[in-house]
């Protein structure tokens, strides 16, 4: 019988290829962890009678071990060719038994929290009232149901875009990841206000993606805010400390992103009585000002009109002195009249008395006439012509 | 009711109208016109609360998981 003969690496080559289809899900405890220039992960996984060695990336393991975790881990085994020794390349692996998925959960949790996934200062305020809304959950879930229900009790007139995913096994992580990347990558298309990831409650093995790291970084990592609503009131998961808004269940994730239809009717009713309350009151008030003005525009016309009629009183007293005056006056010129009257030559002419005229001048003495002139002799009645003898 | 009725700008719409009231820097004539449109945006908004329902749009999954 001819031998193949091979090199040592040939050989560790030729096992490897070999070895491929032995990879097998192996579950055991974690002993001896420890990760070098921390990227290289080296542990043992064992029960009471053996032991394996493990060896994986921080790449490839995405959830924090430590010793004496109980875990199931799929690995592909492997013989390295510069020690010959053999080890299990570990592709993933996660805690299993809910003591250790509870350290798993405390582990995962505090190295988040390191990361600054859950810093409350990130955390995005949602609209009062959203208009377009993506939902990340399993169509068939009491959880997505009770959270429609809730919501269209409260409030309406919102789109609601259902991402159908698994909530949990072996899909479900990429689901969810593919989920939020589709939600983010159609941000402009469907302007959504946010996402809702909501599962039913569970047990920490039933919540594992909600509790994985990709899920909780798909949560940090979304542009669009994030609520999450999952289970009972007591099942917080990372998820939950991921986003932007933790409700304690799907209901209560329907409650805490709408408004109560009778809420808002009453408040808007409220609002719609102290606009017309004010309105009233403006009114009112005008009213008010209004007779105000009238008040003062009265006084101000009877004001006038007493003015007026004093001015009036006045004129017609001061006409009255006037005509007083006048008559008065009167009586005075026809005193003097008389006065005047009286000593008019052509009275004392009708007296008998006569003006005797030379040459148009009156004689007042004989001296200023001789004989033989013509005189002209002015009676009361007429004028005669003589001639003095 | 409108087709596109933006439910949140006119509730705000509402409260500012409100608001300006309160403040008592309105004049007759503008709280008239104010109390006017006010009525008309908290009749729209009724109806739109009481009447409109949510709709629901199922993705399309674009991706094939094993």
């Amino acid at each position: 019988m001819q031998f193949k003969i091979f090199t040592p690496t040939e050989y560790a080559v030729f096992i490897n290829e070999g070895l491929h289809d032995y990879a097998a899900v192996v579950e055991g405890e974690v002993s001896e962890y420890r990760i070098n220039q921390g990227k290289w992960i080296f542990f043992k996984i064992k029960d009471e009678n053996s032991v394996l060695d493990c060896f994986s990336t921080t790449f490839q393991l995405k959830s924090p071990l430590e010793d004496g975790m109980k875990v199931r881990l799929y690995g592909i085994p492997k013989i390295y060719p510069k020690s010959g020794k053999f080890s299990l390349s570990v592709q993933w692996a996660e805690a299993s038994g809910e003591g250790s998925l509870k350290r798993a959960f405390e582990l995962m949790k505090a190295e988040l929290e390191k990361e600054g996934i859950f810093s409350l200062s990130r955390k995005r305020e949602i609209p009062k009232f959203p208009k377009r809304i993506g939902i990340i959950a399993s169509k068939e879930s009491a959880a997505y149901k009770d959270f429609l229900k809730v919501l269209s009790q409260r409030f309406g007139g919102m789109e609601l875009y259902l991402y159908n995913v698994a909530v949990q096994g072996e899909n479900s992580i990429i689901e969810i990841v593919e989920a939020f990347k589709y939600f983010n990558d159609s941000k402009d298309k469907l302007n959504l206000d946010m996402i809702i990831l909501t599962r039913g409650g569970g047990s920490l093995e039933d919540l594992k993606s909600f509790n994985s790291k990709e899920v909780a970084y798909a949560v940090f990592s979304s542009s669009v805010p994030v609520v999450c609503g999952v289970g009972h009131e007591q099942d917080i998961s990372l998820a939950d400390y991921a986003a932007d808004i933790r409700a304690s269940t799907p209901s209560n994730a329907a409650e805490l992103i709408s408004q109560q239809r009778s809420d808002i009717l009453m408040h808007m009713n409220n609002e719609v009585y102290k606009i017309e309350s004010n309105l009233n009151r403006l009114v009112m008030s005008s009213n008010s000002d209004i007779e105000r003005f009238t008040r003062l525009l009265d006084g101000f016309i009877s004001g006038q009109i007493n003015a007026f009629a004093n001015l009036q009183s006045r004129l017609f007293n001061g006409l009255k002195n006037f005509e007083e005056i006048l008559i008065m006056q009167r009586s005075r010129i026809d005193v003097f009249l008389r006065l005047l009257n009286s000593l008019n030559p052509r009275e004392v002419l009708k007296r008998g008395y006569s003006i005797v005229k030379f040459n148009g001048r009156i004689i007042l003495s004989i001296r200023n006439i001789k004989k033989k002139d013509t005189v002209n002799i002015s009676l009361s009645d007429g004028d005669i012509n003589a001639q003095v003898l | 009711m409108k087709k596109n009725f933006n439910f949140a700008k006119s509730y705000e719409e509402l409260e500012i109208i409100a608001e300006e009231f309160e403040s008592g820097n309105l004049s007759l004539e503008e709280g008239l016109k104010k109390f006017e449109k006010g009525l008309i945006i908290a009749k729209e908004c009724k109806g739109y609360i009481e009447n409109i329902e949510n709709k629901i749009i199922e993705i399309k999954k674009r991706h094939n998981l094993k």
